[in-house]
């Protein structure tokens, strides 16, 4: 460091060492947990011990958490992908004023709180909600649908709710596009749909891969969504880390469980970042 | 038709318009609810009422987690603000050993799952003791809000342009009133977009502060409970009300700030 | 003394990067000094360890005074920054009274010195505007204004007219000149447009690689540049690679091209290879009818005319294959028929007094 340098970045520097150190600091008391021996009721014994990795990755019970976590995300990303590029494609060759109208809804849908937006798709996806009220009125079924607590309704919530932060991050790539390159590969005879192939769709790439990393991560680690939507019939690997947490109080287990969400969550940004840059055009 | 520059389909844009509407239904519906006259939660509405609305009042457990959302939003919006843009100022205007490594560690916490979080605030303030109070509550917020806050003031940094202080300098100011005078008034805007992220983080953070919570909580946590057990439309209300104040401050915001600072995430 | 600035031996890193290298050079005061070079050769980063904005090895005086260490806002310097850095949210009036805010002057006062300043820079009438309200010309007289309202003891000017279009940019350059002599203050500009350097200076510093590769006056470097790239950096060069054969009085007898003998003034030892310089507007191309005894002359095959209203500029290939640029006036020849055709052999003559010899 540059000689008088030192004092002129140490005291702005300070305040978030704190908040690091506050951080990490909490981070590794629970990485030490989960190699601690469980005496039950929040308490824990002494002694290095790997009995909470195995416990939890080698029981088919909670690696079902895991994977069902894992695997519904990916299908829940995929369809999320499809229509938060939708979004943002509308809102690209849209007039400003639409524009602008689409963005205050997207910012709004940030701006309030997931247990509000859950809690609304519930009272759509309900047995007496707004879904099965349409449908019984127009008589297409006779017996309202179970579109909630349960696979189905955890995924309908999970897409719905992550619309905005895939649209917001492709809205971005979408809009940094010279509009001169279009009317380029018009000049030169693209068709439009020519035109999105090998213009409009690459370019957006870096917008699609970050909305793809949040999306997945947000989806893989939700609490509330499965929480409420999936009424306890079918946990996450979110809520069993609570439950195992606040129920059981077994904070080893628990602190495992997380260490394993943490490494997986880390593995995807780190392998997406990778390999989305080997993909992406340069430029 | 020849293709002109915003052509889109018109296929294209009814799904898109459709799944647009999609976003919007379930607001819409909640708000339709929270007005029903009867227990019942019926959309649409058997009946207007803003009955449910003045039942929050009631609700001490609803005026209690207010005020507690309030005070933790407040404070730890103030106290991550300030730490990022100090923060803010050392890496963009200085290259020092393990600048990258800061920047990316102040920014890691968004990359952490918030149950993670949770757990890990869990564990270490319930094995010093500090549990189950404000204390808790206050060090957790004053992180995750961090980051956020983090990311504005980093952009809004790298865009402030150094000749200004420098000129300022120049003439005679020293670095800290050219910073004031100078710099400070025109990041404001900045410091306005740190502060409403930061705010909302806090305001609506449920997974990893419901492992702190005890008998006082805070508003997510409430609605969450509520609506869990009760059936009546209170929640509802109380989540509209909640709704209908965010629309009309992102209107006031994006009229001030306008609407880019607010998608700068 | 008064605010003559000494440089020595100079240094400035940027971690391994070396943007000044042992540079030492005197600005005499009173003095409008340029200091040319291309991007990256390390002017700015000159004019920034004037101004105290950069970490350095060596020593500045400035009016005598050693200057290392002291903060910029403490050395008394007048600066306008390329982009102008006028304050966005402070009136033009605001603005050009920073400085003497800075200093605690009473409101009265600088009121006044501020009024001064207008009328200086002819910026009547925009007094309360704010920067954004101003065209790119007024935005940088506000500049100036600004920091000539402190009465500095130097005048650093960082490529001020690049964002100008070019009438603006000459109009600017005579007013700047004006203005400085009527202040007489110590004046450093940095740029890299060497017509600029060349019309405005009183001392020019060439710069490469961060070092200074000639100090002089504007004649002295165009017309003797000390090495290669003073030559090619300065207006057209026109190099011709050449073998030092003998001497006749006080001339060199060179080969050039194919073995054609040719005078120029310089001393070299015999057999060495050196560079002929010749500028183009000292050239003449002639037809075989029209060649002066005495002159230089070399035969050329004519490659392109470019017409350009009052001059013309011609390229030729000689014998070895290099390309000389010739500048000529329209003297009228073009337009009656006699002009030069691409193809066309012709004699490229030159007074061997007007030869630069260049040996590195």
């Amino acid at each position: 460091m540059k000689r008088g340098q030192f004092w002129a970045v140490a005291p702005l520097v300070t305040p978030a060492m704190a908040i690091l150190v506050l951080f990490f600091g909490t981070l590794s008391v629970m990485i030490t947990y989960s190699f601690l021996p469980s005496t039950g009721m929040g308490q824990i014994g002494e002694g290095f011990t790997l009995e909470n990795y195995q416990k939890f990755l080698g029981d088919a019970f909670y690696l079902s958490y895991v994977s069902r976590s894992l695997v519904l995300s990916l299908y829940c990303t995929a369809i999320t992908l499809v229509l938060g590029y939708l979004v943002a494609y509308v809102m690209y060759r849209a007039s400003p004023t639409a524009r602008l109208i689409i963005g205050l809804i997207l910012v709004v849908q940030f701006f309030t709180a997931y247990v509000i937006r859950t809690y609304a798709i519930m009272l759509i996806l309900g047995r007496n909600g707004a879904v099965n009220k349409l449908l019984l009125n127009l008589r297409l079924i006779d017996e309202p649908l179970q579109l909630i607590f349960n696979e189905l309704g955890v995924a309908i919530g999970m897409v719905l709710v992550s619309i905005p932060f895939m649209a917001f991050p492709i809205y971005s790539s979408l809009h940094v596009i010279p509009r001169n390159l279009e009317l380029a590969a018009h000049s030169l005879g693209a068709t439009p749909f020519n035109c999105f192939r090998t213009i409009i769709l690459p370019l957006s790439l870096p917008g699609i891969a970050a909305g793809i990393i949040i999306v997945y991560l947000f989806q893989i680690t939700a609490y509330i969504i499965p929480g409420l939507l999936g009424g306890g019939y079918f946990d996450m690997i979110a809520n069993l880390i609570y439950n195992k947490a606040m129920g059981a109080m077994d904070y080893p287990l628990s602190a495992a469980a997380s260490v394993t969400m943490l490494v997986i969550s880390c593995t995807i940004v780190f392998a997406a970042q990778k390999l989305f840059a080997r993909l992406s055009p340069r430029g | 038709m020849r293709p002109t520059m915003r052509s889109i389909s018109p296929l294209t844009k009814t799904f898109g318009y459709a799944v647009i509407a999609f976003l919007v239904l379930p607001l819409v519906v909640l708000v339709g609810v929270s007005l029903n006259a009867g227990v019942e939660q019926n959309f649409p509405p058997s009946g207007l009422s803003l009955r449910w609305y003045a039942n929050i009042v009631n609700r001490d457990g609803f005026l209690n987690a207010i005020q507690m959302t309030m005070i933790l939003a407040v404070i730890s919006t103030a106290s991550s603000v300030f730490v990022s843009i100090l923060a803010a100022l050392a890496i963009v205007r200085y290259r020092f050993f393990g600048r990258d490594l800061l920047l990316t560690a102040i920014l890691s916490p968004l990359i952490v799952p918030q149950v993670v979080v949770g757990m890990a605030f869990l564990v270490t303030l319930s094995a010093i003791g500090i549990f189950k109070s404000m204390i808790a509550l206050l060090l957790l917020h004053s992180v995750i809000t961090v980051p956020f806050a983090a990311r504005v003031m980093v952009g809004t940094l790298t865009g402030a342009r150094v000749s200004l202080e420098e000129a300022a300098r120049s003439l005679g100011a020293p670095p800290w009133k050219a910073f004031i005078l100078i710099t400070l008034p025109l990041i404001r805007p900045g410091i306005a977009a740190a502060a409403v992220f930061a705010f909302v983080t806090s305001f609506e953070n449920f997974t990893a502060t419901q492992f702190l919570v005890w008998d006082r909580t805070t508003l997510p946590v409430e609605i969450y409970t509520y609506v869990q057990t009760e059936s009546d439309p209170t929640g509802a209300a109380m989540s509209s009300a909640i709704v209908l104040t965010v629309c009309v401050v992102v209107l006031v915001l994006s009229r001030v700030l306008g609407l880019d600072m607010l998608t700068k995430r | 003394m008064k605010n003559t600035v000494e440089i020595r031996n100079l240094t400035v890193r940027y971690g391994q990067t070396v943007a000044l290298r042992d540079v030492s050079v005197t600005l005499d005061a009173s003095q409008f000094i340029t200091v040319l070079g291309p991007s990256g050769c390390g002017k700015t980063t000159l004019l920034r360890v004037l101004a105290g904005f950069v970490d350095y090895d060596g020593h500045v005086l400035i009016g005598g005074e050693a200057h290392d260490g002291t903060p910029p806002h403490k050395r008394g310097i007048g600066i306008v920054f390329q982009d102008y850095a006028l304050f966005p949210h402070m009136t033009v009036a605001q603005n050009i009274a920073f400085g003497l805010r800075m200093r605690g002057w009473k409101a009265a006062a600088q009121k006044d010195a501020v009024t001064d300043a207008i009328q200086l820079l002819r910026l009547d009438g925009l007094v309360e505007r704010y920067p954004d309200e101003l065209s790119g010309g007024q935005q940088q007289r506000v500049a100036l204004a600004r920091a000539i309202a402190i009465n500095p003891k130097l005048l650093l000017l960082d490529e001020p007219l690049a964002a100008l279009d070019k009438k603006l940019r000459e109009d600017m350059q005579v007013e700047l000149r004006q203005l400085q002599q009527r202040l007489d203050i110590t004046t450093m500009f940095v740029t890299h447009d060497q017509e600029e350097a060349l019309a405005l200076s009183d001392k020019i510093i060439v710069m490469n690689h961060g070092e200074v590769r000639q100090l002089g006056t504007p004649m002295e470097v165009y017309d003797h540049p000390s090495d290669r790239f003073v030559a090619d950096f300065i207006g057209t060069s026109n190099l011709l690679a050449a073998q030092v054969v003998g001497r006749e009085g006080n001339m060199l007898l060179c080969h050039v091209a194919d073995g054609i003998l040719v005078r120029a003034p310089g001393a070299a030892s015999d057999g060495a290879d050196v560079f002929l310089s010749v500028r183009p507007e000292r050239l003449r191309l002639a037809r075989q009818n029209d060649r002066i005894a005495h002159d230089n002359d070399v035969p050329a095959i004519i490659e392109h005319v470019t017409y350009l209203g009052h001059r013309l500029k011609i390229r030729v290939r000689l014998a070895d294959d290099s390309r000389i640029e010739i500048d000529q006036p329209n003297s009228g020849a073009f337009s009656e028929g006699d002009a030069w055709s691409v193809g066309e052999t012709a004699n490229l003559t030159w007074e061997p007094r007007n030869t630069i010899v260049i040996d590195e």
